[in-house]
């Protein structure tokens, strides 16, 4: 079976590639897997993600917290592994293995001397979800791969209820994580042609696959 | 171990590629020296490549029919017309008031005249061509080089080139002084110096220098890949680094141009 099929050109990029483009990113721009309110971190910067703390009333200055991910890797359909139940990796998905660190500013009432603190309380999870990849094309050569998280699971955590809290939590930051990710056309062409996108991306063999012709 | 980008055309989308690399070669000028039969020719040529029907051969060759050269040269022929001095001898009559001689006359040509002749046409050459990957100074480069200079059909170019060189020495002729009445003689003379044969291996010897080693650069790309461009102020651009390329034609279904690189 030939790579282009009924097409005329075909672009793949595989799960290694694809971890490696992941890390060279998130290695480049670390600002997106920390984020944190004062005091974690103070201003925007390459390395960190300045975030407003939870507001809540009574707590002055609101609820400091920080949320930091390890560098996502990414498994491609067909899985290298068992994933934990109730988790599976069906044809054209993604796993996603990250670690977050959830951290708190525990605020500490005025002692006698009328003075109060908050001291850091954080754990560390470690998160699993499945997610398929999201084309935008824009024109020959240029658009990009994105992925969307379908699902979330931190494994180990009692009671179910705080595990869907946290689940859903987590689902939401870890696609606004992705949603700054970007796999673009060129890097899976590696700029051989403009691929002008007919059909992809699918994930198929451990790898994402693109379609089309060429300008 | 597998590879980590993959990008395969097939056939179609390969001339397609072919033509774009045609163009970006652009026109290629050489200069260089022979002879035109007893006449010394120096000549500038250009080159360019055009059309052509790339196949896809299994393994690693590229066969392009009818692929078109267009070349275009200034023709500098030199011509040396010492062949028509000649001498009145002197000559003296007896007269009642003394003998009259008339002083012995020469009449020498220039040596050196310089005709140039502008020519342009094209000819079409098949030829297989190989692939080889390269990188140098850092940047990964996949050419497609052309395995051996094909024959090259010349003969109607030259039978033109002869016709322009001849009309263009008649026309420097004329500018020539005293040369009015052996006009005729210098312009056989020097059209019999050479023939239909020379000017073919004069213009074999110049196309030759284009199509020998013709190369297309197919793909050219920074060892350094950039992935993502920067944006200010908190946005560094994202590399990568390019470990390894390789490219091949793989036959399956249909034959395809691949090209694999690892990051």
């Amino acid at each position: 079976m030939s790579l282009t099929g009924t097409h005329h050109a075909f672009a793949s990029i595989d799960e290694h590639g694809v971890n490696v483009v992941l890390h060279a990113f998130f290695t480049a721009r670390p600002r997106y897997l920390h984020y944190g309110s004062a005091p974690f971190v103070t201003a925007n910067s390459t390395t960190e993600t300045l975030i407003s703390p939870i507001a809540f009333p009574g707590v002055a200055g609101g609820i400091s917290y920080a949320i930091d991910f390890t560098i996502p890797v990414v498994d491609l359909y067909p899985p290298n592994g068992t994933l934990p139940a109730p988790l599976v990796l069906d044809p054209g998905k993604l796993s996603i293995s990250t670690t977050v660190a959830i951290t708190i500013g525990c605020a500490v009432p005025k002692g006698n001397d009328g003075r109060g603190s908050v001291h850091p309380v954080s754990t560390k999870l470690r998160v699993i979800a499945i997610a398929h990849p999201s084309g935008v094309y824009v024109s020959p050569g240029v658009g990009h791969i994105t992925f969307h998280v379908d699902e979330v699971l931190i494994p180990d955590i009692e009671p179910v209820t705080l595990r869907a809290v946290l689940d859903c939590l987590l689902e939401m930051t870890l696609n606004a994580v992705l949603s700054s990710v970007q796999l673009p056309f060129n890097i899976i062409d590696v700029d051989f042609f403009k691929i002008i996108l007919e059909e992809g991306p699918t994930i198929a063999d451990d790898q994402i696959e693109l379609w089309g012709d060429i300008s | 171990m597998t590879t980590d980008t993959i990008a395969a055309i097939d056939q179609t989308a390969a001339n397609t590629l072919l033509h774009a690399a045609e163009s970006a070669l652009g026109a290629l000028t050489k200069t260089g020296g022979g002879s035109l039969g007893p006449f010394t020719a120096g000549w500038k040529a250009s080159a360019s490549f055009a059309g052509g029907t790339a196949a896809l051969e299994a393994p690693d060759t590229i066969a392009i029919d009818h692929l078109r050269v267009n070349y275009s040269l200034n023709l500098n022929v030199g011509i040396d017309l010492s062949f028509l001095d000649f001498c009145l001898p002197q000559v003296c009559i007896w007269t009642p008031w003394g003998t009259l001689c008339t002083p012995t006359i020469c009449v020498t040509f220039p040596t050196a005249i310089s005709v140039t002749v502008p020519f342009s046409t094209s000819v079409e050459i098949s030829a297989n061509f190989g692939i080889a990957v390269k990188l140098t100074g850092g940047t990964w480069i996949v050419d497609v080089v052309i395995q051996a200079v094909p024959t090259l059909d010349l003969g109607a170019a030259a039978t033109l080139l002869l016709t322009a060189v001849g009309a263009a020495v008649s026309v420097a002729l004329l500018a020539v002084p005293f040369i009015g009445p052996l006009l005729s003689i210098a312009a056989a003379v020097i059209t019999a110096g050479f023939g239909i044969a020379e000017v073919t291996g004069l213009l074999g010897s110049i196309v030759t220098l284009f199509v020998s080693g013709l190369t297309f650069k197919v793909w050219t790309h920074a060892q350094t890949f950039q992935v993502l461009a920067a944006a200010p102020p908190f946005t560094p651009a994202v590399h990568v680094l390019v470990t390894n390329v390789a490219a091949a034609v793989q036959a399956s279904t249909k034959n395809e141009l691949v090209l694999s690189v690892d990051i």
